[in-house]
């Protein structure tokens, strides 16, 4: 296939690649890479080039919208992210707060979306809502916690976030509800999760209510419904190897 | 706070006064009937299922009771709930005496109470039911107190509470009472609140869980939306009764004039009106609503059946079996597909240190890597072979010096020998014995034969010791194994124990060595 191609398609197929793979936007509804779109969405050999190149890199590529997505999927050794690097994203220190920021990632999600097939209809989230439904994910787990050892809890375990959680203050003293990003108290918590999922572009803002985006949409609907199998066998593997990259 | 007190005591005694009734009846009715033969009835509940049989047959089916239809419903309860025949004339009696006290024989039931305001006792009554004459029969309604005190008790489920409202509303204007009709108005408007949220709910249940949420919004219609064309129908009936009262208050003034009490019964009459068409405007509200989420259900419906057929990846589920294994970092798996491609590299900062610092050398050398040769393997059983040639090797060694030294000695003897030479290790040692076992198997040894021709597995391993140059002495010897069949006085008594063990370890035996020839 590559012997015979047209040197254009290549050539629009590498530009298109290029772009998505520096995060740009290819969208026909913002008009951004308007042309590049074009050609994805009416040369096959462009869209095939594409996919061959994506897929040889292990990304995956959606399209919803009229908007081109593209992502790095489970444990993608290039383009994944390590601990530490999220750690640093999100701005925490500890793996146990990063293991609470995804506890609060997944209640975002199930506002949402309880399965990759059923939308909850819910327009947007307020920080508040959020809070609450952690609250609730937690309260089972901090009843059950009669006897414990600091100590003693591992970082990854379901009484270590909650514990984490059940420590902090709703606020602390020095901010009122609009206050900042913080490791401080929960709702500092919840302005680092959402201003990380904000420059990961999977929230749109507008006074206090947080709307998702297409790019959400379409990762949730789509790749966990095509990679389900995959994202189970994850989990059976990590009893065998439980090394993060 | 007390001003407040005095203030409102006598709004809230005509609110309570509705309740007083059931107290009454309830407290007093039958314990002094017949002796208090039907004391055991209770009459708070048979209170409720009259009152409840009034609102069915007057507001429900538009007809007054008559005496009989009363008698009859409550016949059957009473036979139903109590066991009391409903045909016996004592029965009879006993319907007549409860619709007396319910009725309280035509009079009021009077309440009194200390007014705070006028520094007076007050009086204020409160009526269950009215009768009237209608043709040559007696026909009995229900009171707009009786009503409003059914209704705050409970709300009834499977009618409409704005419709029976509205029943009240009818006839607070038809009986003039504005002001009352003013609080109806504004409970209706609760009402329709209450709706709003309920549908709330169901699109909540309907989002979290389809066919949960179906057999709410079922309910939701079989409870609220079913009747809100009713509720339509009584808004503009009661819309139109108050047009005709203003007409007719505007109408009987005339001829008199503005007096106070027109212009006062006038603004309540508008204010009625005000509260009805807002009511009637949240009402219309409801109803757009209602059937947006008609339309929002279907289409979840549809969309929660094709899911059904398609398999999906369901969050909570892989949640759930995440707490399973009590593993938090496995959550990541549900993060990371949403996260933008990491494509800004970065460095572990650990590692920038342990770059800088890192000692370099003048010039890279090489690591020398040799090749091993894999020559020879030895197994478990070789090595015990090994160890066994060893030990025989060297207890033959002792023995055959002990042999050159002394013409004859027993075992006792030569265990002392080897005790010194090893320690009482040697006898922990199951070489030692299996040599004895195998050294035991002929009575006399010519060594130099052994060497041509070893018969058994030690004599082996001897004829291998003599090749080796430093055992050429022993080539020459000859020697007897004697074993006496008895164990004499004298050789009991040498029976010692070796090894310092305990007594019952074990003993050595009574094996005599004896030379026969060496010559050196």
């Amino acid at each position: 296939m590559w012997i015979n191609m047209d040197n254009r398609s290549l050539e629009k197929a590498m530009e298109l690649f290029g772009k998505l793979i520096a995060l740009e936007e290819v969208s026909m509804r913002t008009s951004k890479n308007v042309e590049l779109y074009q050609e994805y969405r009416d040369h096959a050999e462009v869209a095939n080039l594409l996919d061959t190149m994506l897929t040889q890199m292990n990304l995956k590529l959606y399209e919803y919208n009229e908007t081109l997505f593209i992502t790095a999927g489970n444990q993608n050794r290039v383009f994944g992210y390590t601990n530490e690097e999220l750690r640093r994203l999100i701005g925490v220190r500890l793996n146990k707060e990063l293991y609470l920021c995804y506890f609060i990632i997944y209640q975002i999600i199930t506002k949402f979306y309880t399965g990759s097939g059923t939308y909850t209809y819910t327009e947007y989230v307020r920080i508040e809502d959020v809070m609450k439904a952690v609250d609730a994910g937690l309260h089972n787990v901090i009843a059950g916690m009669e006897q414990f050892r600091l100590n003693e809890l591992e970082e990854n375990s379901f009484e270590a976030i909650a514990n984490l959680w059940d420590e902090l203050p709703s606020v602390s003293n020095e901010e009122n509800m609009t206050g900042k990003a913080s490791r401080g108290s929960r709702y500092g918590y919840m302005k680092l999760v959402f201003n990380f999922l904000l420059s990961q572009a999977l929230f749109l803002e507008s006074e206090e209510r947080y709307y998702i985006t297409d790019r959400f949409r379409i990762i949730i609907t789509r790749y966990f419904e095509e990679e389900r199998g995959r994202l189970y066998e994850i989990m059976s593997k990590e009893d065998n190897d439980n090394a993060s990259y | 706070m007390i001003q407040e007190v005095v203030d409102f005591h006598y709004e809230r005694m005509q609110n309570l006064k509705k309740y007083y009734p059931f107290f009454r009846i309830k407290e007093y009715s039958l314990t002094q009937y017949k002796e208090g033969k039907y004391a055991d009835i209770d009459m708070g509940y048979v209170l409720m299922a009259v009152l409840r049989f009034f609102i069915e047959e007057n507001n429900f089916n538009n007809m007054e009771v008559t005496y009989a239809r009363y008698a009859a419903f409550l016949a059957s309860l009473l036979e139903r709930d109590f066991g009391i025949p409903s045909l016996s004339e004592e029965t009879k009696e006993l319907i007549g005496y409860i619709f007396d006290k319910i009725h309280n024989e035509g009079k009021p039931f009077y309440m009194d109470y200390y007014d705070p305001a006028t520094r007076k006792k007050n009086v204020t009554r409160v009526k269950l039911i009215n009768s009237q004459l209608e043709g040559d029969q007696v026909t009995y309604t229900l009171t707009s107190d009786a009503i409003e005190f059914y209704l705050d008790t409970k709300e009834i489920k499977d009618e409409s509470k704005i419709n029976i409202e509205q029943l009240l509303l009818e006839k607070m204007i038809r009986s003039q009472d504005f002001r009352s009709g003013i609080q109806v108005v504004r409970r209706i408007n609760h009402e329709v609140n209450m709706l709003s949220l309920r549908k709330n709910e169901v699109i909540q249940v309907l989002s979290n869980d389809v066919f949960e949420g179906m057999k709410a919004y079922d309910s939701f219609v079989k409870t609220g939306m079913k009747w809100f064309e009713e509720e339509q129908r009584l808004f503009s009936k009661n819309t139109e009764l108050i047009r005709k009262a203003v007409e007719k208050a505007e109408l009987g003034n005339d001829e008199d004039g503005k007096t106070d009490s027109y212009i006062q019964s006038l603004q309540e009459i508008h204010e009625l009106e005000k509260e009805l068409l807002k009511a009637i405007g949240k009402h219309n509200e409801l109803l757009v609503d209602c059937m947006d989420l008609q339309k929002k259900a279907d289409e979840m419906l549809r969309t929660a059946k094709l899911g059904r057929l398609r398999a999906s990846f369901d969050f909570r589920d892989y949640e759930s079996k995440i707490r399973l294994k009590q593993d938090t970092s496995l959550l990541k798996a549900m993060i990371e597909p949403l996260l933008l491609p990491n494509i800004r590299k970065t460095w572990n900062l650990a590692s920038i240190d342990e770059l800088t610092t890192y000692p370099q050398s003048a010039e890279e050398q090489a690591e020398k890597v040799e090749e091993i040769e894999i020559t020879t393997y030895a197994y478990e059983d070789e090595k015990e072979d090994e160890r066994i040639r060893s030990n025989f090797i060297s207890i033959a060694r002792t023995l055959f010096e002990l042999l050159i030294a002394k013409k004859q000695f027993d075992l006792v003897s030569f265990n002392r020998k080897l005790e010194v030479k090893y320690f009482d290790e040697i006898f922990k040692n199951s070489d030692y014995y299996s040599f004895l076992v195998h050294l035991c198997q002929k009575k006399e040894y010519r060594i130099w034969e052994i060497e041509k021709e070893p018969d058994t597995f030690l004599e082996g391993i001897i004829s291998d010791m003599l090749r080796s140059p430093e055992n050429e002495k022993y080539r020459k010897l000859h020697f007897e194994i004697v074993m006496s069949k008895e164990l004499s006085e004298e050789m009991i008594e040498n029976i010692q124990i070796v090894s310092g063990g305990d007594k019952a370890s074990f003993f050595t035996s009574n094996i005599e060595f004896v030379r026969k020839e060496y010559v050196d």
